[in-house]
């Protein structure tokens, strides 16, 4: 039997937190996978429009939980201003990067500036998420 | 060996059918949303035991199941004794978020078993070990 996941002494039930985090690696890869030109069908295509819809909403809830409680933005002592704007900002690109995406295959966007827009977006993020997860881990996606 | 395993020849298994079995639906729809855009393909979900055992008794295949070990009434375990006896070529891959469970699938001869809280990479690694071809 293989064994894939967390190590025994680390298991415990999924989150949101995690649940977002992996959705937002996938969203990654999805944009990678298309500025690369891979192959999409109509499946890939609904599961990206799945994907960012929940990354967008995901985002548009914490950022408005968080404008809503404005005592947590208040800088502290111990809180580093620069990492919560940071947090905000980066939720900020998340919902861009799901909107660019799925603009993209919806066919309303196109154009090399989009592109680059697209992937300078995704390469904030990923330095943001320390993300090592590259398309190369997932050669299947050369295959529609 | 399965014979599904087997007779892969190509980079994706043609019309590869995939089912997840999970209770909770936020790791479900995320499971489902990576297979689907993994295989290009539709992919299965039933919140629950009942309802796949169901499924593949009124005679529907798959060849894949992703399956939560702790389901309300039918549970994983029974799952997979069931597919076992009756359909032993289908993959199946326990979840679960105890460890105990570990062991048990083991004994009851899952072919794999992923432990939570997971990762996109187990579950593109999960692809590529069942689903792409040599």
């Amino acid at each position: 039997m293989i064994r894939y996941g967390a190590a025994e002494q680390e298991m415990r039930p999924m989150t949101t937190d995690d649940l977002l985090v992996s959705r937002l690696q996938l969203l990654i890869i999805m944009a990678k996978a298309y500025l690369k030109g891979y192959p999409l069908g109509e499946f890939r295509k609904n599961a990206i429009a799945r994907n960012a819809r929940f990354v967008f909403y995901e985002a548009v809830v914490r950022t408005g939980s968080r404008r809503y409680r404005p005592s947590q933005n208040k800088p502290s002592r111990q809180a580093s201003r620069p990492q919560k704007q940071m947090d905000h900002l980066f939720l900020q690109r998340a919902q861009l990067l799901a909107v660019m995406l799925n603009a993209f295959i919806e066919g309303k966007s196109e154009g090399s500036f989009r592109s680059r827009a697209m992937s300078e977006n995704v390469d904030h993020i990923c330095e943001y998420l320390s993300d090592r997860l590259q398309l190369g881990d997932a050669q299947f996606l050369k295959v529609a | 060996m399965h014979n599904f395993l087997k007779s892969r020849e190509v980079a994706i298994v043609p019309n590869v059918k995939i089912a997840v079995v999970e209770n909770d639906q936020l790791t479900r729809d995320f499971i489902v949303n990576v297979m689907m855009y993994s295989v290009n393909r539709e992919v299965m979900a039933f919140a629950d035991g009942q309802a796949f055992k169901a499924y593949l008794q009124a005679g529907g295949t798959v060849n894949i199941v992703l399956s939560e070990i702790q389901l309300p009434e039918i549970s994983g375990f029974e799952l997979l004794k069931s597919t076992r006896k009756n359909h032993p070529d289908i993959i199946f891959v326990c979840m679960s978020a105890n460890p105990a469970d570990e062991t048990a699938a083991t004994e009851l001869g899952a072919d794999a078993f992923l432990a939570k809280p997971f990762v996109l990479q187990d579950l593109f690694d999960i692809v590529q070990q069942f689903v792409v071809g040599e």
